[in-house]
């Protein structure tokens, strides 16, 4: 029997509906937020929102179809591995040798960036988007395990 | 070169090297993963994809709210 979610997307309009509505609500997000100061509560109470909304969506996305998705090498990770520990290994380094501009953090680093109101706007566009992106991978994931029992 | 420099630089490096490895992986000459590869397989599992969530949003919380 199919799942609601994928019923009620075969509607005409609705699958259209609803990515023009999620382009909406990402763009209102993302000017409201460059209109924020970092550690103000409207910025905090907007990012919490977001993730609770985003949240939602990608711990009930439920599988549509069954996917089959090859199988990932061992190398391949091994090289993200590697860089995410590189970029780790820099930050602690940054902040061991005492987080100040000689030594700068990533965030010491990004956050004169993004108190820009532009950048910032694109900054949490990004994050949305990414946010859905994520979200959509792991409804690929529990479409894999559906198809795996 | 000064301090600061090399930690930019490096930071510069790793992020660089991070978008290359995902074009190299996407051109399909290769046995690299792309990003979304290695997501994708961290979420297969339910504690993958809650840890996925959770540095996804200390992300967001860390640089655009705090």
């Amino acid at each position: 029997m199919a799942e609601p979610r994928a019923v009620l997307l075969s509607i005409p309009g609705v699958r259209a509906l609803t990515a023009s509505g999620a382009t909406v609500a990402a763009v209102l997000f993302a000017t409201s937020l460059s209109s924020t100061a970092s550690l103000t509560r409207p910025a905090t109470m907007l990012v919490i929102g977001a993730g609770v909304v985003l949240g939602a969506t990608w711990f009930v996305s439920q599988p549509a179809t069954i996917v089959d998705t090859a199988p990932v090498a061992t190398a391949g990770v091994a090289v993200w591995v590697i860089l995410v520990a590189a970029f780790c290994g820099w930050e602690v380094a940054a902040f061991a040798l005492g987080d100040d501009y000689e030594h700068p953090t990533f965030s010491k680093l990004a956050d004169p960036v993004l108190e820009r109101p532009p950048v910032r706007a694109l900054a949490a566009l990004g994050w949305v988007a990414w946010g859905r992106r994520l979200g959509a991978l792991a409804a690929e994931g529990a479409r894999v395990r559906e198809a795996s029992r | 070169m000064t301090s600061r420099l090399v930690f930019v630089i490096g930071f510069c490096s790793v992020l660089v090297a991070g978008v290359v490895v995902d074009l190299l992986a996407r051109s399909g000459r290769t046995a690299l993963a792309t990003a979304d590869d290695v997501l994708g397989l961290l979420q297969r599992s339910r504690l993958g994809r809650a840890a996925t969530f959770a540095v996804w949003f200390w992300l967001g919380f860390h640089f655009l709210a705090r």
